[in-house]
This record gives structure tokens, sequence and C-alpha cells, in this order.
């Protein structure tokens, strides 16, 4: 399995992971990533596409999932804090899905250079 | 003839790079940027608390309320708060980004130096307050410093599987992320 492989199935599992928080009490002490229903939404769309990105080793469903997760970021980073807050999440809900949009983001242009490499070999 | 052996060409143990080690080392690098992530949750716009006293700016003003180093203190009320809100959104993108990067680790070794100058500034704002644990803030800083000295994006980070890429290309900001991760 590739490191590409690996770390798509990697963020699958963190943004799966991070599903979890939507049923934890609302304590900083617990709840480090703020997650709604329609967040958990989001994240399930990250990573199942994330996963069949790695499933299928496409980058181009590398680059789908690295999108979504950054135009959900960027969403809630405008919408923080004002009405309306269609995901309903705040900074920490922006910032995990940067993460995820990074690193999906990072994943696709591995892939793509290790494409170019095995078509143009050196 | 001298001794081949002698006190300064002692052998220095190697540092473990074990799997343990190297799962640890990831797994702190995930807490680091969890705790970036966690703290952009309280950094409310698009007033940051500056109508109602709290959040952001409540301890934004403990700077000039409980003075640590007064040439911070004279900035912060100078500079930091009368344009409070591009402060605010300032710290917010700031301490997301580090999130961001940090849990991922990409440019780590960047974004651990960000860490380090973020938390100096918190420290800066905060350590005289009442009821302040000043070892949270030194801490803070020690465990960027791990990150930066470690690499600690190379090990289960994207630092590692982007620095082959960087490395054969000759463009500036390869160069750039090559020096930086």
């Amino acid at each position: 399995m590739s490191g590409v492989t690996r770390g798509g199935y990697a963020l699958a599992v963190a943004a799966v992971v991070a599903v979890l928080f939507v049923f934890a009490p609302r304590t900083d002490a617990i709840r480090f990533v703020a997650v709604t229903v329609p967040v958990v939404v989001v994240l399930l769309v990250v990573a199942a596409v994330g996963a069949a990105a790695s499933r299928a080793s496409s980058t181009v469903l590398m680059a789908v999932a690295a999108g979504i997760a950054v135009a959900a970021a960027v969403l809630q980073q405008a919408q923080f804090g004002r009405d309306p807050n269609w995901l309903g999440g705040n900074g920490s809900t922006a910032a995990f899905l940067g993460a995820l949009g990074l690193g999906y983001g990072a994943l696709w242009y591995a892939g793509r250079h290790a494409e170019r490499a095995e078509a143009h070999p050196r | 003839m001298s001794h081949p052996t002698t006190d300064r060409a002692a052998p220095v143990e190697e540092m473990d790079t074990g799997r343990g080690s190297r799962a640890a080392l990831a797994a702190v690098r995930v807490v680091v940027g969890l705790l970036w992530v966690a703290n952009s949750g309280w950094k409310t716009p698009p007033d940051f608390g500056e109508e109602s006293g709290s959040g952001l700016f409540r301890f934004t003003s403990y700077a000039v309320e409980h003075p640590v180093f007064p040439p911070y203190t004279w900035l912060v009320e100078n500079l930091v708060l009368p344009n409070f809100t591009l402060f605010g959104w300032g710290v917010l993108l700031l301490e997301a980004s580090l999130g961001a990067f940090l849990v991922v680790g990409l440019a780590t070794r960047l974004f651990a130096a960000l860490g380090i100058a973020q938390s100096v500034a918190i420290t800066l704002s905060v350590l005289n307050a009442p009821n302040e644990f000043p070892w949270t803030y030194y801490l803070m800083i020690a465990v960027h410093v791990v990150l930066i000295a470690t690499a600690a994006g190379r090990t289960a980070g994207v630092d590692g599987l982007l620095r082959p890429v960087w490395r054969r290309s000759s463009g500036p900001v390869a160069r750039f992320l090559l020096r930086v991760s």
C-alpha cells in the first residue's frame, strides 16, 4: 500500500472518528471540534469520497475530497458567529475541515507527481 | 600515541527512531494541532467579545490589566485593542491554520515556529492574570520546540510524503517547503 493510499484511508478514519464529537458533552474538556448534524453529513461525505479515492488510487477523487472539505471549511469560517450559520459549527469546525482539505490536497499533489514519474521515468 | 577513545570522542547514543517513538511523535504533533483546533472554537467573530468584554477581548485585555512585559502592554493598549476586529480575525485565522497544518503535518517546522510565537504572545497576555497556571504556557512553547527539533511532520505526516517530491523540484516554493518541513 502506497503512502498516498495509506494517508487517504487515515484521513477518512479521522473524519469518521470526528463524527463521534456530535455525541460528546458540550464541554471544552472533551469536545475538541464542534460537530453538528450538517457537519456530520460533510464529514461522512469527505470520508466516503476519500476512502473511495484511496481504494481506486484516484487522484481525481482525492481532489474532489479536498475540494469538498475546503469549501465547507471556508463556508464555516465565513459564517461562524453570524446568522445564518448553515453548518452550525465554529472556528474549530473550520480548522478541522481545513485539515482534511489540506491533507487530501497534499495527497492529490503527491499522487499526481507519482503518476507523472511513472509515465515519464527519468 | 593517544588512546583512540577519549572523552571527546566517546560515542553518543543515537535518538530512538523505532516505530513506537515515531508513533508517539506523530501523536504529539496531532494533539498539539488539536490544541489549536479546539482553541479556534471560542474566538467568535464579528467582534470577538469586544462589546461584552468577554472571550478573546477579555484575555487580550489582561496584558493591560495585569502587565507582564511593559513594551508588550504598550503594544496591546495602543495598537491591538483600538483595532480589535482586525486583530481578532488575525488570531482566528492563525490559530485555525496552526491546527490544520499541524494535524496533517504540512510545513510542520514553519507552523511550529508560528505556534511558539503565538504561545509567547498568549503568555505575555495572561501570565499574571488571576487563576492562570504559568507552566501551561511554558509547556506550550516547549512542545512546539520539540516539533521543530524532531521535524515531526516527517513521521506519519504530509511532509514525509511530499519532501521527496519537493526535493526533485527546483522551484522556489518547493525549496522553501523543503526547508520548513
